[in-house]
């Protein structure tokens, strides 16, 4: 299992890269053609339509809403995606959409439906400074400092700019909470699980 | 008496029962007379001339989403044969369907007016939201008038074959119907809506009951069409209202809601592009 990134051929990096985000972009108007079908509902997710649990991220109210999104995922992808595996990456997004979901559904029992990406960002954001902190690249920290002080705002009180004039709907802020505090845990999960595989099987190992 | 004398009497007698049948008929039909079916919301709510308490200064709290009930206002008397309850259940399931898709509106009840009839006032309104757990109600109330008239075909009734062919009556219906949507903890009323129709037909005197049937029912349903039209705009301009004058109406949103969720804020997209450039001038300064 590799969970660093090791390859220095840029390139072939930037094409994966796009190609990566290509298909992302692609299963995100998917998810946008046919909302009612996968948006996270929890009745319809106690009732079995498990598969909510991680397509409700993908769909959107409508296009600014996936727009903004996106450009998010572009530049979170720009900034991190350089720092761990394709692998990594994958595993890490699920568990935190899980997460999330699961957060929903057992904290969150009064939300009956949700949709968005912007959870999974807060958790991937978290995971790729966690990796820049561990570079030493300490400006990372205060970007840390930054997001935990929004992520009080928005619980606590309320952000100057309101989000849900601009999508057309409330922000569930606990998304963002939920993904945020996912992301620091999985991040931390997968340094555990590196160490103690790299201790076994040796640096080289696959 | 010839027997020419007893032809001509026996026609007569004949013509005599046949037109006084046709017209025993046409007046158990009701001919040239006006028929009325009508529920009073203000009727309802202050029976036997109750006056309105003092408008108290509450503000209306809308806790969205809402639960809305929706029914018809009772007929005054129990004698009005107006629409059935399954006609008004059809009606206000075609009104449900117009407003179930919008974002702020949990669930909408039908309410079947036999819940509402046996009390009046407001504490009748209190008891069904209670029971449904309503935020807001919709009382529909209605006014319907036909005339049936007839025109110089039906002179031709007494004949019997003109009563079957000839389509000597005339059935005009006026309905009116309003929609009054009020808050059920303030009992305030937040916004109305009407629909009018008019409908009129011609038919021979034997169909003349069934046509009316059918033109009271049609109008009935064009006016709800009118009035959920009408109601949309309505919306549209209390939304307005209330964006506008804040203090008048207080909108909250229950916990969790908003269901849209996940969307980035401008703070964390400046401070990821702001980090992107960072991290740019970084690498290619090593």
């Amino acid at each position: 299992m590799q969970l660093t990134r090791r390859s220095s051929n840029i390139g072939a990096e930037l094409d994966r890269f796009s190609i990566v985000l290509a298909l992302v972009t692609i299963f995100l108007g998917f998810g946008q053609l046919v909302p009612a079908l996968f948006r996270y509902e929890r009745s319809l997710v106690i009732e079995g339509e498990y598969w909510r649990l991680v397509t409700g991220h993908f769909t959107h109210l409508g296009w600014w809403h996936l727009l903004l999104n996106w450009l998010g995922l572009v530049l979170i992808a720009q900034l991190f995606i350089s720092l761990y595996s394709y692998l990594y990456w994958l595993i890490s997004a699920l568990l935190c959409l899980l997460a999330i979901s699961f957060g929903f559904l057992f904290l969150n029992p009064e939300l009956d439906w949700y949709v968005g990406l912007s959870g999974l960002l807060h958790g991937l954001f978290v995971i790729g400074v966690v990796g820049e902190l561990r570079k030493g690249r300490w400006l990372f920290g205060f970007a840390l400092l930054v997001l935990v002080g929004k992520l009080i705002a928005e619980n606590l009180a309320t952000l100057p700019v309101d989000m849900s004039r601009f999508i057309g709907a409330n922000v569930v802020v606990e998304a963002h909470l939920y993904g945020a505090i996912s992301g620091g845990l999985i991040a931390v999960l997968m340094m555990v699980l590196n160490a103690i595989w790299t201790r076994r099987f040796g640096d080289n190992s696959r | 008496m010839s027997k020419i004398n007893c032809q001509i009497a026996l026609v007569i007698v004949i013509a005599v029962f046949t037109a006084s049948c046709t017209d025993v008929w046409h007046q158990l039909q009701g001919g040239s007379v006006r028929h009325g079916v009508s529920s009073s919301l203000v009727d309802y709510l202050y029976p036997n001339g109750e006056v309105p308490p003092e408008i108290e200064q509450q503000t209306p709290n809308l806790n969205l989403p809402l639960r809305v009930g929706l029914a018809f206002v009772p007929t005054r008397s129990s004698r009005d044969q107006g629409l059935s309850e399954a006609s008004k259940n059809l009606l206000l399931e075609k009104v449900k369907a117009s407003f179930a898709s919008q974002e702020f509106i949990k669930d909408i009840q039908v309410i079947p007016d036999t819940y509402l009839r046996s009390k009046t006032g407001f504490q009748t309104i209190d008891q069904v939201a209670r029971l449904y757990g309503l935020d807001v109600i919709a009382l529909v109330s209605y006014d319907q008038v036909a005339h049936v008239d007839d025109n110089n075909l039906s002179i031709l009734y007494w004949s019997v074959i003109g009563a079957y062919t000839l389509k000597g009556s005339l059935n005009e219906v006026q309905t009116f119907v309003d929609t009054a949507i009020f808050d059920v903890k303030t009992h305030k009323l937040l916004f109305r809506a009407a629909g009018v129709n008019s409908t009129e037909g011609s038919s021979t005197l034997v169909e003349s009951v069934k046509e009316m049937r059918e033109s009271k029912a049609k109008s009935f349903s064009l006016a709800m069409s009118d009035m959920t039209t009408n109601l949309v705009a309505e919306l549209d301009r209390f939304k307005e209202k209330v964006k506008q004058n804040e203090g008048e109406i207080q909108v909250t949103h229950r916990s969790g809601y908003s269901g849209g969720g996940g969307a980035l804020d401008f703070i964390l997209l400046a401070l990821l592009a702001c980090l992107v450039l960072f991290k740019r001038a970084w690498t290619t300064r090593k």
